[in-house]
């Protein structure tokens, strides 16, 4: 069975040079995709074993080593690898525990957004008429509202916490999935195989979870996934305002936030979160854009 | 607006005005190799013919046997991420295609060699206005302007029986049913008046009555022009209606050429085409039980040994399973690939 | 070969969907006709065809015998029983008494569930069988269509679009229907495949005497698998008869023309084609009386003014059209010896 490396031994009648086929075969191998999917896997693992791994208690205040640079740099030590805050925290560990507390606040999101989103659109879609319309005038009230000044209100008069970030980040999102979903249900509704359960005898109910829903998988994996970054974004932001994880929980928007005033001093405060946000979102991007590639040239046949 | 008109297909005048000295295509061993995830796939596996002026060859096929990957090869349309010509010769008035370079295949393309496709919905733009997709061609090629460039467009949309063509000019696609936008395909591709139009499918998609007319249209065009059509389909009414010979395609490799007339009146010499001829239901008697071809067409990847028809083949024998079978060339350049003619390699 | 009584009665069925109107306008000024007044009838054990080109009404009139569409006016008996009339229990029987074959295999079958379970689908909504029940009439089911046990473990994109077909025939017949609605059921698939499915649909017909109510487009296909044939226009049956009295004797101008337009697979088949002009006019806004008038090369002045109504010529031979019934019809785009030019 001849290979593509055979293929590049034929003649050639048109004038093709040899170093297009080495990007065709360079870009074969998913190797960005398995970065990210790594980096993914392994933010995971650091963020449930951060208790354990990190070197120091997140909070814990050591004036004595206050200020210290990242070890590389003159005056840092290898005890602060990243160095220290204000409060001689150390800055490693608060990046670890902030990891925790970025990703609970995403998967949170995803979940009560997806949900709410989820059964408002898979309604709308499949019944049509006036729950559509109805339904989708609900969403574009919600989708108006500005997510940061709704924060600010909350934190104000509820004051800032981990269930109030969660439940501001997902009042934004949840429109969102809604307006997805909604479109997905109503080209999924409108092909054969849900023409013919109906032909079959079954109940909308069965059709929603037996057809529809199985089939709205991959879009849904792939809108979660890109939603991820996002999300996290957001919580920074709300957090950077103060709006968000109260401190002193280590959270990356509090942290560059504390870092801010020193951002030409102290440098390494505000930096080194900020770098794990950055990575974070662009490893979930693209395993997201890569889930969605691969999902979707197999739904549209063969 | 068109009249009813009674028409019959009379084969033998149209042979007699045909100029059949030289051709005005000729492809010689034409291989083209497509990379795909599961390896190189012989999309075209040597394939040759001749086309020449006036006459309709049609090139039959059902799906993956390659018929429009080869027209797709003719005109360099493949992208080299996507595949590549391996082999051959595709001379048009006796200059090779294949060695040109880009910007002179440019020059060819579109200008010589015309192509309509199949589905109406989506080979125009949705954007422009017709007038304007027609006047592209001529724009690039011939380079015409102003009011001599509106009137070849009046005049190409009116050979094509557009009605109203002084006016479709400044029509969108999506103002006509897809009978009138492959009509506006049509008159693309003829015009720049080119010498060989490549037709692939272009009426699969129109009700049957839409399709008679518009199969009249062509045959009248190609009447007054001595225009050379290669017809791609996979219906034999419309082999039997409008092509002279008719070329058949299978996983790749070409198994069949003949005359239109030779091939239903005196018996196809390969199985292929005989069964699939045998399977189709007939419009004018009941023909007692279709044959079924047994099995499925083959996926390209995964060709067995020897002829890829073998298989399903109604008369195969070991020997076919072997080797692949050489080439008969019969009278007036009818030929086929089968052991069958040549005895199963005794 | 058919009983006396009709499986299937329908009597002046009507689909009109309403045009949205300008942004805010609520009436609906404007009506897509849809079907427009079609009645027929299919017997036990026989294939009835509806043929016409696209917007003819064909399939809408299919999805309203499947009750996937509601009918805007007309009835629709099964087994002599008004759908309209029927309780919810005796709704479900109809359910189970017809099912469907559609026309693309790779929409009609979910790509997220095996086979064996796309099959029994039908069968498990409506009866609850046991375990065992099932996965033995899932086997004999597979059998029955050329496929085997084993493929019911399979996902769909794992046949090809032959096998589909198969699969989807398999799961209509699960639940032992007496009437099929086969949708254009080889239009999609290759041409050497096109037999298999067509004799398999035959044979199945004998063995269990099921009734098809068949919609197509190729002549070729509704002449070699019908017993009764309709050909509709514009939403409305322009003329009805016996396979082989339809095509050896077609009377309406519109029939003619769409056998002469079906391409016979033999060169120098001397039937005279007969090219129409024009297209086929919107069912918005329909011609005035004969719908086919304005494409019509026998019309007289009389026929835009009333629309024809379906006459019996012959025995159950039914034409409308105001030229047949003074009998002097056009001779070209028919079969009949006598009349060949």
């Amino acid at each position: 069975m001849p290979t593509v490396e055979s293929l590049d031994k034929l003649p050639s009648m048109s004038k093709v040079d040899a170093t297009r086929s080495i990007w065709l075969r360079l870009s074969r191998l998913p190797a960005i995709p398995l970065l990210a999917f790594g980096i993914v896997l392994g933010l995971a693992l650091l963020a449930i074993t951060a208790p354990v791994l990190a070197p120091y208690p997140p909070t814990q205040h050591n004036l004595a080593e206050r200020l210290r640079p990242p070890a590389w740099v003159a005056r840092g030590s290898p005890e602060h690898l990243l160095g220290t805050d204000l409060y001689g925290r150390d800055v490693l560990s608060r990046v670890l525990h902030g990891a925790r507390v970025s990703l609970s606040v995403a998967v949170a999101t995803i979940i009560v957004a997806g949900l709410i989103g989820g059964i408002i659109g898979l309604v709308a879609g499949y019944f049509g008429g006036i729950y559509d319309a109805v339904l989708m005038r609900l969403v574009d009230a919600f989708l108006a509202v500005p997510a940061v000044l709704i924060a600010i209100v909350i934190a104000s008069t509820f004051g800032p916490s981990f269930e109030n970030v969660v439940f501001v980040i997902s009042l934004f999102y949840w429109p969102r999935y809604a307006r997805q979903i909604r479109g997905e249900t109503l080209s999924i509704k409108e092909r054969d195989f849900v023409q013919l359960a109906r032909v079959a005898g079954c109940s909308p109910l069965q059709i929603l979870v037996t057809h529809i829903l199985p089939n709205l998988a991959p879009s849904l994996t792939v809108l979660a996934s890109l939603q991820v970054g996002s999300a996290i974004v957001l919580e920074a932001t709300l957090s950077f305002l103060g709006v968000g994880i109260p401190p002193p929980q280590p959270a990356w928007g509090v942290m560059i936030e504390d870092g801010r005033g020193m951002v030409v001093s102290a440098w390494w405060i505000s930096f080194f979160p900020g770098l794990a946000i950055a990575v974070t979102v662009l490893a979930f991007n693209l395993m997201g854009d890569w889930v969605r590639d691969r999902l979707d040239p197999k739904l549209q046949g063969l | 607006m068109d009249r009813s008109i009674s028409y019959c297909l009379d084969s033998e005048s149209q042979k007699a005005s045909r100029v059949t000295s030289e051709p005005v295509l000729r492809v010689e061993g034409l291989r083209m190799y497509l990379r795909t995830q599961q390896g190189v796939v012989k999309a075209v596996d040597d394939v040759s013919f001749d086309l020449y002026p006036g006459e309709t060859l049609g090139l039959v096929g059902e799906s993956g046997c390659g018929k429009s990957m080869t027209c797709l090869s003719i005109l360099r349309l493949i992208p080299d991420r996507v595949g590549e010509i391996v082999d051959g010769q595709v001379l048009f008035q006796g200059t090779d295609l294949l060695r040109l370079s880009e910007s002179e295949m440019r020059r060819y393309r579109g200008r010589h060699i015309g192509i309509i496709l199949q589905d109406p919905m989506t080979s125009l733009n949705p954007v422009l206005k017709v007038g304007e997709q027609v006047a592209e061609p001529l724009r690039l090629h011939q380079r015409l302007r102003g009011s001599a460039l509106w009137s070849q467009v009046v005049a190409a949309l009116r050979r094509m029986r557009i009605p109203g063509p002084e006016t479709a000019r400044n029509s969108y696609p999506h103002q006509y049913s897809g009978g009138m936008r492959q009509r506006v395909g049509g008159a693309i591709a003829l015009a720049p008046t080119p010498e060989v139009l490549i037709a692939d499918e272009p009426t699969t998609a129109l009700d049957a009555t839409i399709q008679a007319q518009y199969l009249a249209l062509l045959k009248d065009l190609q009447q007054q022009s001595q225009l050379a059509i290669i017809f791609v389909t996979h219906d034999f009414g419309i082999v039997a209606t409008m092509c002279d010979r008719v070329a058949v395609m299978y996983a790749g490799k070409l198994v069949e050429i003949a005359g239109v007339r030779e091939l239903f009146f005196n018996e196809p010499w390969h199985p292929y085409t005989e069964a699939l001829l045998r399977s189709v239901p007939r419009l004018d008697e009941d023909v007692g039980r279709l044959f079924a071809i047994e099995g499925q067409p083959p996926t390209l990847h995964d060709l067995p040994a020897g002829c890829s028809f073998a298989p399903r083949c109604p008369y195969a024998r070991e020997w076919c399973a072997h080797k692949a079978p050489p080439v008969k060339v019969g009278a007036g350049g009818r030929s086929a690939r089968c052991w069958k003619l040549f005895g199963y390699g005794q | 070969m058919a009983s006396s009584i009709p499986l299937v009665d329908v009597r002046d069925l009507k689909k009109h969907f309403p045009v949205q109107g300008k942004l805010l306008r609520r009436s609906a000024k404007q009506w897509i006709r849809a079907v427009d007044g079609v009645s027929f009838l299919v017997y036990s054990r026989e294939t009835f065809s509806l043929v016409g080109e696209s917007g003819c009404g064909k399939t809408t009139t299919a999805k309203m015998v499947l009750r996937l569409e509601t009918p805007t006016a007309g009835s629709i008996l099964f087994d002599g029983r008004d759908l309209e009339r029927l309780r919810p229990e005796e709704l479900k029987l109809y359910r189970s008494s017809v099912q469907a074959v559609f026309q693309d295999p790779w929409s009609s079958l979910d790509p997220r569930i095996r086979a064996g379970a796309i099959i029994a689908e039908p069968l498990v909504v409506n009866h609850r069988p046991s375990r065992k029940a099932v996965e033995e009439r899932i086997a004999e089911l597979l059998l029955q269509v050329g496929l085997n046990a084993q493929h019911a473990y399979l996902y769909p994109h794992q046949f090809s679009g032959g096998q589909r077909q198969r699969v989807a025939i398999a799961r209509a017949l699960s639940i032992s229907p007496r009437l099929i609605v086969l949708d254009e059921p080889v239009s999609a698939l290759d041409v050497s495949i096109r037999a298999q499915i067509l004799n398999l649909l035959k044979d199945l017909q004998d063995q269990l005497g099921l009734s098809y109510l068949l919609i197509a487009h190729n002549l070729a296909t509704v002449r070699y698998m019908s017993h009764r044939v309709a050909v509709m226009y514009l939403g409305k049956i322009v003329e009805t008869a016996q396979t082989k009295q339809l095509f050896s004797h077609p009377q309406h101008p519109y029939t003619r023309a769409l056998i002469s337009a079906s391409l016979d697979s033999r060169p120098d088949t001397d039937h005279g084609k007969i090219v129409l002009p024009g297209e086929v006019p919107s069912p918005v806004n329909p011609p005035s009386g004969c719908a086919f008038h304005p494409r019509c090369s026998n019309a007289l002045p009389h026929c835009s003014e009333t629309p024809p109504v379906l006459q019996e010529q012959e025995s159950g031979h039914w034409v409308a059209c105001h030229v047949a019934e003074n009998g002097t019809v056009a001779t070209a785009g028919s079969f009949s010896a006598e009349e060949r030019t």
